[in-house]
């Protein structure tokens, strides 16, 4: 039986090429993850300067559009939450640092009265949002 | 050979034509969802606070920095430079020179960023770069009152 044998040898083996599309899937679904958690998205500034954090603990995130509005944590608040957030989370941990994310284009007196308020509960250690390059 | 074995033999591998298609209609999916998210980094600084400072605390030597809407810099009131691809070369020059000799003299430099209302988040944050690369740690904003 000839013709049988030629055909077993024909058909390629495709255990590696399954491998290596799974480990994809997982990557794709790992990275799909993250991008989801709790970010609004903003147009970052840049500055060469700027260091990478080790450690995203102790830190609260909040965000200014270019529009005006403001993001605490994933959720739209107005300045008057945003306090009773940032006093909250102050009175568990007050050497927490607040990180704003801040669109290129918002205009200071946006950014101005966001840092007001944070000044006015007490939320004193800021880290702006930055990239390190334009790429 | 008997029929029945080449009918058993045949059918002894699992066709796996179904799962690959499945497999890749999942790996399309998460590719095409997926946006690749630009690392963030971190400038800091410490708002003003209306806490009493202690005594003895040496005052520091304070600069004023306007910023204006175009991204243009004056220190103390006379023009230090403007942003060239989003660098100020000749604010951290003078800066620089500003610190050490503050140092030397034994105060601490105070820079006091005051923008205008209209000035956009990337001519701060230039102006914070070049904080950084000039080595003034003591850096804050002026409150509008």
């Amino acid at each position: 039986m000839k013709w049988e044998l030629e055909q077993t040898d024909d058909e390629p083996d495709l255990t590696p090429m399954i491998d290596i599309v799974f480990l994809l899937i997982v990557f794709f679904m790992t990275v799909a993850s993250v991008v989801t958690a709790k970010r609004v998205e903003i147009k970052a500034p840049i500055a060469t300067n700027s260091i990478i954090a080790e450690t995203q603990e102790n830190r609260k995130a909040a965000s200014l559009k270019s529009d005006g509005t403001i993001y605490y944590e994933g959720a739209e608040v107005s300045v008057d939450d945003l306090k009773a957030h940032l006093s909250d989370s102050l009175g568990g941990n007050p050497a927490m640092q607040l990180l704003l994310r801040i669109d290129i284009g918002t205009a200071y007196s946006d950014t101005r009265d966001l840092m007001a308020a944070c000044a006015e509960v007490g939320a004193v250690n800021i880290i702006f949002t930055t990239y390190q390059t334009d790429k | 050979m008997k029929a029945t074995d080449t009918y058993l033999k045949s059918t002894d591998k699992v066709d796996l034509t179904s799962m690959i298609d499945v497999v890749f209609l999942l790996l399309i999916f998460f590719m095409v969802t997926t946006t690749i998210v630009k690392q963030e980094s971190d400038i800091s600084f410490q708002l003003p606070t209306s806490v009493p400072a202690a005594a003895d605390t040496p005052l520091p030597e304070e600069h004023l920095l306007d910023i204006l809407p175009d991204g243009s810099i004056l220190l103390n009131g006379a023009p230090a430079g403007e942003p060239v691809n989003n660098a100020l070369p000749e604010l951290e020059a003078v800066l620089l020179q500003i610190r050490e000799s503050s140092e030397r003299a034994g105060f601490q430099t105070l820079i006091l960023i005051n923008p205008d209302d209209n000035t956009d988040q990337q001519s701060i944050i230039n102006v914070l770069n070049a904080c950084v690369a000039s080595k003034v740690t003591s850096v804050t904003f002026a409150s509008s009152e």
